[in-house]
């Protein structure tokens, strides 16, 4: 079930009315989670009710290996296998087998699969480490792995923050609700408003790359950089903003990850429960930062590689790991002087490392992100020799148009339009750095504040519209994951 | 809680402002659909005009279907009976009408129980360029079948545009009184009040009879014609297939574009009344609106062709020459078997005819 659906606003709906009746006039610990575990479920097999034996299946070896891993710690190896099985054969037999055969299996992914696992090999973990007690309760343990709102995308939950949450009583705090709506309309909004608008000219301009031109590509690719920003954060805004509104705390995913200094300060900002997953169960049990230079090194490229592995089976996600794995030694080595840099320029040459290394997670293949890498490298000759060469013939204006390939977006007015939504996103997204924008917005006077909310509702129900008129697809990024 | 529902509700009412402000005015006129306000922007006529047929389905039993292009055809010159039955005309004629939704049209009337006993359809080269798919995206176009799939999407849309300004003002100044007339023709006949008058003296701005190159791109609405010929044939409904006049701009463009070969599939799967050469109508603009749009004169003398007696036809085809050797090509009938002579005829016309000289002639 899509967030932005009727569906889901109706489904929302009838959940909040039921779980605050239950936690204000007969609160049992357990109805309120059964609720949530129907919920949770329902929520999961609108999906495809084929999926169900997977999140089954998830939850037993969660229980079961739960309970043997705290009496016997070595069983942590085969819960481990057992526990990422489905998610190998799910999403990497095609993968594995690619070299001998050029047939595919028809697999559909179930949903969540790579969050679901990575939440219930952390509870794993977290028990054999003797960081919390093993659960007891089925029910809890099966919330735990299917929470509905974070069950597609995350944020990735720890056992230790979400079981206790999910045992306590939630009365209806105006509060909480008010701050979830906001979350969930802003998430919203960076979705339709921004993620959808840029999308209608990156998808074009990378579909078939090789005929783009450079600075067409080179755009596309600072635009591609926002695009899934305001994507996968507007998603997670609205995954917290309904865990909120629930009076559930889920933690923040983002954190102004583009105004970082360095790209391993972006990584403490972006996908903040996968980085923070990776470091704890990967990195710093491969030895993390208290072992040998060289290793240290290895110990990055291989936590890196283990995150672009666990965003697809392809070999451009593979590229995408290194890269970053690379940009973490290379900081790493760097750092002094990086440091002596002015902070805006830092920002800079974190923001253009980042988008480069977008374009071999956005691209099909890697042949596709090596023409692309090359004509953005040589978009800058392209760029000054076409407009020499074109400029007597058609002008200033019609040169640009063309080496942007703007007629993909019906030229100079709709790009303009598309920029202004950025810039106004960009603004508001520095300014919340400074200070949260929910406390911004709750500290202005009230009929200003009310304003807002009618100008922006507005337009993102205009925006709402029109895509659906236009088929435009409301289904994020990270889904696919 | 219950403060929280309040300001919910309040915020639902101040959203809702917007969307009951975008239906009052609606630019389209499909939230008012017995109530045409007349701006400066077209309301989507194929959704408002097969919507009130259907709901006035004893009304009308006779329809001329086409472009807006048809919209001079004069519904009061048209055929009063057929086959020893009154015939009440409607012209459902829109912008950019094409085939393919001219027999949606057709199929949506006679399933909704309209008696339909006779077509009068005219097309050009729109039919070459227009299509179906595009013009469910144009809010001046959707069609009245996607309402029919889907009432509910099909309004949302129309909540989407914010109106403009100009129309607003429009909107609210509107005199329901002061436009009766012209209202009273678009229910009861489908078309504009009707002037016949065509001033030859008049001063033409003669920019207005530039055409703008199209986008022709390879067509099959030929096949859609050859589907309305076998409805008609399956429903016992007569059809009168036609071309309309063109603008010699229009025609110049259209003909390069390929319009003769378009005209030749047509003529290989139905018989049509070929009014697309160059005639006198057609090549001095004050016959014209502007290079789209013929004068209801023309149509005129169209239907007498069409519907006359053969000496009104003859006098009407006179009136029409351009010079004595292509006395019968305006409106002459065209057939699988008789096209590529007609075709040579409309090319030899086509190369013989000065130009500039008529330009300079009419460059008033």
């Amino acid at each position: 079930m899509n967030f932005i659906s009727l569906q889901f606003l109706l489904f929302f709906t009838i959940v909040c009315v039921l779980y605050y009746l239950i936690q204000h006039y007969c609160f049992r610990e357990k109805l309120s989670q059964l609720l949530l575990l129907g919920a949770s479920l329902c929520f999961y097999c609108f999906a495809s009710i084929k999926f169900l034996p997977f999140l089954i299946f998830s939850f037993a070896v969660t229980f079961v290996f739960g309970h043997l891993v705290k009496k016997i710690k070595s069983l942590f190896i085969a819960a481990m296998i057992i526990d990422v099985l489905p998610l190998l054969f799910f999403k990497y037999v095609n993968f594995i087998i690619s070299p001998f055969t050029s047939e595919k299996l028809p697999l559909i992914l179930p949903l969540g699969i790579s969050f679901i696992t990575f939440q219930s090999l952390s509870y794993l973990a977290d028990v054999r480490n003797g960081k919390i007690a093993v659960e007891k309760d089925p029910v809890s343990i099966f919330l735990f792995v299917s929470f509905f709102p974070v069950v597609s995308s995350g944020p990735i939950q720890r056992a230790e923050n979400l079981i206790p949450q999910l045992k306590q009583k939630h009365l209806f705090e105006y509060n909480h609700a008010t701050d979830g709506m906001k979350l969930f309309i802003w998430g919203l909004a960076k979705k339709v408003i921004i993620a959808n608008s840029l999308a209608s000219y990156v998808d074009e301009i990378y579909k078939i790359p090789s005929e783009a031109h450079g600075p067409a590509l080179l755009l596309a690719t600072f635009l591609y950089s926002f695009q899934i920003y305001c994507d996968f954060s507007g998603y997670s805004d609205m995954a917290i903003g309904v865990s909120k509104f629930l009076g559930f705390d889920v933690g923040k995913n983002f954190d102004h990850p583009y105004l970082s200094n360095s790209c391993g300060e972006f990584w403490k900002r972006w996908h903040i429960s996968l980085s923070s997953w990776l470091r704890d169960y990967v990195y710093i049990p491969l030895g993390g930062s208290r072992v040998p230079v060289p290793r240290i090194y290895l110990n990055l490229i291989m936590t890196f590689l283990v995150s672009g592995i666990w965003h697809g089976a392809a070999w451009t996600f593979v590229v995408w790991g290194l890269i970053h794995g690379i940009y973490q030694c290379t900081g790493r080595l760097l750092k002094s002087i990086n440091e002596k840099l002015p902070s805006a320029l830092r920002i800079f040459i974190t923001f253009c490392l980042i988008s480069f290394a977008w374009i071999f997670f956005r691209v099909e293949s890697l042949n596709d992100g090596l023409i692309i890498a090359k004509k953005i490298f040589c978009s800058p000759i392209e760029a000054s020799k076409s407009l020499i060469e074109l400029r007597p013939e058609i002008g200033t204006k019609a040169a640009v148009k063309l080496l942007f390939d703007l007629d993909v977006v019906d030229g100079y007015k709709q790009m303009s339009y598309i920029i202004l939504k950025l810039l106004c996103f960009v603004f508001i997204d520095i300014l919340s750095a400074r200070k949260d924008g929910l406390s911004r917005i709750n500290s202005m006077p009230v009929i200003l504040r009310w304003i807002i909310y009618v100008i922006f509702l507005n337009v993102i129900v205009s925006n709402l519209l029109a895509e659906s008129a236009n088929s435009i697809s409301t289904n994020f990024i990270y889904n696919n994951f | 809680m219950k403060k929280f529902c309040l300001k919910i509700a309040i915020l639902l009412f101040f959203i809702s402002i917007r969307f009951f402000y975008t239906a009052y005015i609606d630019t389209y006129n499909v939230f008012h659909p017995y109530n045409v306000r007349f701006t400066e922007a077209e309301p989507n006529k194929n959704f408002i005009k097969t919507k009130y047929v259907v709901e006035n389905k004893d009304k009308f039993n006779a329809f001329v279907l086409g472009s807006s292009r048809v919209s001079y055809i004069p519904i009061d010159f048209l055929p009063k009976f057929f086959d020893g039955e009154p015939l009440n005309w409607y012209n459902m004629t829109y912008s950019e009408g094409i085939p393919e939704e001219n027999f949606l049209t057709l199929k949506t009337f006679v399933e909704k129980g309209v008696d339909v006993k006779m077509i009068l359809m005219a097309f050009d080269s729109i039919a070459m360029y227009a299509n179906y798919t595009d013009h469910q995206h144009q809010f001046l176009r959707m069609s009245y079948q996607e309402y029919e799939k889907n009432p509910l999407k099909y309004y949302t849309q129309y909540l989407m545009p914010i109106p403009d300004f100009s129309i607003a003002t429009q909107i609210v100044r509107y005199s329901k009184k002061e436009n009766i007339e012209r209202s009273k023709w678009f229910y009861e006949y489908g078309t504009n009040i009707q002037d016949f008058e065509v001033n030859l003296e008049e001063k033409t701005d003669l920019s207005r009879y530039e055409t703008i190159s199209f986008d022709y791109s390879e067509t099959e609405s030929w096949k859609c014609l050859q589907a309305i010929k076998n409805y008609c044939d399956e429903k016992n409904i007569e059809l009168v297939l036609v071309t309309n006049p063109m603008y010699i701009t229009n025609y110049k463009i259209s003909v390069e574009k390929g319009y003769f070969d378009f005209l030749e599939k047509v003529a290989g799967c139905c018989e049509f009344y070929n009014f697309s050469c160059l005639s006198k109508y057609t090549t001095i603009p004050n016959y014209f609106h502007e290079f789209s749009h013929y004068k209801s004169f023309v149509g005129l003398e169209m239907t007498k062709i069409l519907f006359g007696t053969e000496a009104e036809k003859k006098d009407a085809k006179q009136r029409a020459v351009l010079n004595s050797d292509d006395s019968d090509l305006f409106g002459m009938k065209v057939t699988r078997e008789n096209y590529n002579i007609v075709k040579q005829r409309l090319i030899r016309q086509l190369e013989f005819y000065d130009m500039e000289a008529a330009v300079s002639k009419y460059n008033h």
